[in-house]
């Protein structure tokens, strides 16, 4: 049997953007294939709490072995991750006083970074509603942004356009909600090329099949010509591998393995699973995931 | 896929008023009837002289089976994909997760024992290590120790055929001459040698097209893949975890690692769960560690991932709990809440089905944190109960309830 026989034909290939050099998305085929003219490495963020709390997982304040928020932003910019990702964990109460301090972060500390990145929202509407306008204003240069739903996207698509940055939308783990929320944010100013679709999955154990099987779809959409869901996808998948309490609890008997172990390799196993069904952009929180994944892509031994 | 009725019939006489329309020689009152009961085979190709050629070829070649089930043991079986994404229907018979062991290996017994005693338990399922990959010069003998302590081995005296090769050329051809020998259980083993793991998934994605999309017979058998011993452990995890999704039906780990097992279960728990099935409990009171009429109440959905989260937690104190699980279509609590699965109103109507206030002293519920904006509703809808809010997350329950 000759492999032209079963060769994945596609209509449309996924748009492809810029990120200052970096190039994200544009690929032809499904994730590792090399049918089609054009295949890019899926790309490993890796990203830190803009405010580092008890909320932060033990597990993986160890692993960074950093005692402050500004060390681990030199260390992520020293990894070997693609793109770094700030999480802007801001709340209601605190984020009025924080407005001067963040752009003051921007300007001194984010300029300095030598790697793209991503400055994300608290995931609270109110919050962000304030929040992402400002990061798209004194964002030191273009960037991504994430992120805006069906909620904020009226207010937050026009600031990312604005200073042309790529902006993240996220909808909850259903086709045609990702497709609508597109369609209204292109109408509301957004560049279609500068969208990526964040299919808002659940981490390894929790949800995460659901997740898996609506990037595959949203991918097999795109490749079958919809031009309104062929834009690249990213998945938080770190934030959602520490909800779960595998990846962070000491309490399983010996059976579960090494604790430590385990928790960089249920956020591995996860990124594997999105980047498998075709995730272009995966986000994580331990830097040994970071480097096993950037090893196992790039095919180097260990 | 196999033929629908519909695609059947537009190959019949009757789709277009040819000759022999509704004829009835294949013994049904019509083309229409004779299509569906062919689709369903429950009637032979051969009942209607009016077939034409095409269809008899098409016919043929969707009766191919797409990939061959193999026994590894007598509980273990392996392949029957039909399916190339979950999505599409489900995936059938789980990845075999393989531990690879040298009979020759002097810490043989200390490993066998390690390997035979894991087992982990998620979601109301136990997992083990299905299958040991043997290999040296005393395979018989290790064979046997393996076996009783049942677990699967795979080895080159298993009774199928294991045929070896680097790419999907040489593995097709391997396999063709295997056939041509008479082989009837075939295993394909497509060796990791140097490559990298991308050109891995390119081989496994192409045979698996061959078999589920073409029904190629040399390929439609299970695929295996061992990995190799110079990854560490968490490049085994990424590796593994993409074979896994990506089309390997058996993967062999070059190391014994809990964690690398607990992580790579419950990855192939999630891939495998059937798309059109949410895992779901029964709805009812449930009760840990014998609790009596002053135990605490808690209140849940009954999604499998949700019910065991809490359960877990409330198994482990030294007290005695009840937990109320209503009835909410197998969805998480805020996918329920959004739902209209998990209303004020079923709340309190499963409450009093269950009839725990004739069980209980206690007039306190607790709900999950993630509902703390539905307290006063319910709180309205049963009055006669106190509504307390919980924590978010489960494994904060303990704490939440030895505080008072
Ligand atoms: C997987 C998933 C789905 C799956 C369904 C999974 C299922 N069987 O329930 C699918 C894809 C079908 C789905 C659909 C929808 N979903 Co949904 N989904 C998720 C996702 C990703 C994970 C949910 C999950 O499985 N969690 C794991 C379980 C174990 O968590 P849990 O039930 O909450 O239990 C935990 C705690 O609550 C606690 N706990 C549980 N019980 C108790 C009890 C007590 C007493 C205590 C103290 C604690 C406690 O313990 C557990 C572990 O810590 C979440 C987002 C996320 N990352 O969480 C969105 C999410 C729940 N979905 C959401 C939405 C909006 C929807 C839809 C309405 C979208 C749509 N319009 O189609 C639909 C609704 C369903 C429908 N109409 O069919 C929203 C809900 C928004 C909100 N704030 O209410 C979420 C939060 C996503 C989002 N950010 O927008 N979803
Ligand atoms: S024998 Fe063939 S042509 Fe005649 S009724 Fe049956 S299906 Fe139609």
């Amino acid at each position: 049997m000759n492999k032209s026989d079963i060769h994945f034909a596609i209509k449309e290939k996924i748009r492809e953007t810029k990120l200052v050099n970096l190039k994200i998305g544009g690929v032809s085929a499904r994730s590792f294939m090399e049918e089609n003219e054009n295949n890019a490495q899926p790309l490993i963020a890796i990203e830190i709490p803009y405010i580092l709390d008890n909320t932060y997982p033990e597990v993986l304040k160890e692993q960074w072995d950093c005692l402050t928020q500004e060390q681990m932003l030199t260390k992520a910019d020293k990894s070997n991750a693609d793109i770094i990702s700030i999480k802007f964990n801001l709340t209601e109460e605190n984020i009025d006083n924080n407005i001067e301090k963040i752009k003051d972060f921007l300007k001194n500390k984010v300029s300095k970074l030598t790697k793209p990145f991503i400055l994300r929202g608290a995931n609270n509407d109110p919050v962000d509603l304030k929040l992402l306008p400002i990061l798209a204003e004194f964002a030191p240069k273009e960037c991504i942004i994430s992120f805006a739903q069906e909620s904020t996207y009226e207010q937050i698509v026009p600031a990312a356009a604005k200073y042309n940055h790529i902006l993240v939308l996220r909808s909850p783990i259903d086709i045609n909600l990702a497709k609508e929320l597109n369609i209204l944010s292109i109408d509301k100013g957004m560049q279609p090329d500068r969208i990526l679709i964040d299919p808002d999955m659940g981490g390894l154990g929790y949800g995460l099949d659901y997740g898996y099987s609506i990037i595959e779809k949203i991918r097999q959409a795109a490749f079958d010509g919809d031009t309104m869901l062929n834009m690249p996808i990213i998945a938080f998948i770190g934030e959602e591998s520490y909800r779960a309490k595998e990846a962070k609890s000491d309490t399983f008997c010996e059976q579960w393995g090494d604790y430590k172990e385990r928790a960089a390799m249920w956020e591995i196993s996860g990124a594997s699973a999105m980047i498998s069904a075709g995730a272009d952009i995966v986000v994580l929180w331990n830097p040994t995931s970071v480097e096993a994944m950037q090893k196992v892509l790039k095919g180097e031994k260990s | 896929m196999n033929l629908t009725g519909m695609q059947i019939f537009k190959y019949l006489p009757g789709a277009k008023k040819a000759e022999g329309t509704n004829c009835k020689q294949c013994g049904c009152p019509t083309c229409m009837a004779y299509a569906l009961k062919l689709a369903k085979k429950q009637a032979n190709i051969e009942q209607c002289p009016h077939i034409p050629q095409e269809l008899k070829e098409k016919f043929a070649q969707s009766s191919k089976i797409q990939q061959h089930e193999i026994k590894l043991s007598e509980t273990l079986i392996t392949g029957g994909e039909n399916v190339m994404y979950r999505h599409d229907k489900t995936f059938v018979n789980r990845t075999v997760i393989a531990i690879a062991l040298d009979s020759d290996d002097k810490d043989f017994d200390k490993k066998l024992e390690q390997i035979s005693h894991y087992e982990i338990e998620r979601i109301g399922e136990k997992f083990k290590v299905d299958a040991v990959y043997l290999t040296g010069s005393n395979i018989e003998n290790a064979a046997q120790k393996i076996e009783s302590a049942g677990i699967a081995v795979i080895s080159k005296i298993s009774p199928y055929k294991i045929v070896s090769a680097a790419d999907f050329e040489s593995l097709e051809k391997a396999s063709m001459q295997a056939l041509e020998q008479g082989e009837k259980d075939i295993i394909l083993e497509l060796e990791y040698k140097k490559n990298q793991l991308k050109n891995i998934v390119q081989e496994l994605t192409f045979i698996r097209r061959a078999a589920i999309i073409k029904r190629h017979e040399p390929l439609t058998y299970p695929v295996m893949v061992k990995l190799p011993s110079d990854m560490d452990i968490f490049q085994l995890s990424a590796a593994a975890s993409i074979l896994l999704c990506r089309y390997a039906n058996i993967i062999v780990l070059p190391v014994f690692d809990r964690a690398l097992l607990s992580t790579i279960f419950t990855l192939r728990q999630n891939i495998y769960t059937n798309p059109q099935k949410p895992l779901q409990v029964e709805a009812k009171v449930y009760e840990f560690n014998e609790p009596d009429k002053n135990a605490p109440i808690l209140l849940t959905t009954n999604f499998a991932l949700t019910y065991f989260a809490v359960a877990g937690e409330l198994e482990s104190l030294p007290f005695g709990s009840y937990l109320v699980v209503t009835p909410s279509d197998g969805m998480s609590v805020l996918t329920a809440w959004s739902a209209d699965k998990f209303t004020a109103e079923l709340v309190a109507r499963s409450v009093k089905n269950f009839g725990l206030a004739q069980k209980v002293d206690t007039r306190k519920i607790i709900i999950p944190g993630l509902l703390a904006h539905m307290k006063d509703e319910l709180q309205e809808a049963m009055p006669e109960w106190q509504i307390i809010t919980g924590t978010i997350e489960a494994c904060q329950i303990p704490e939440f309830l030895k505080q008072g």
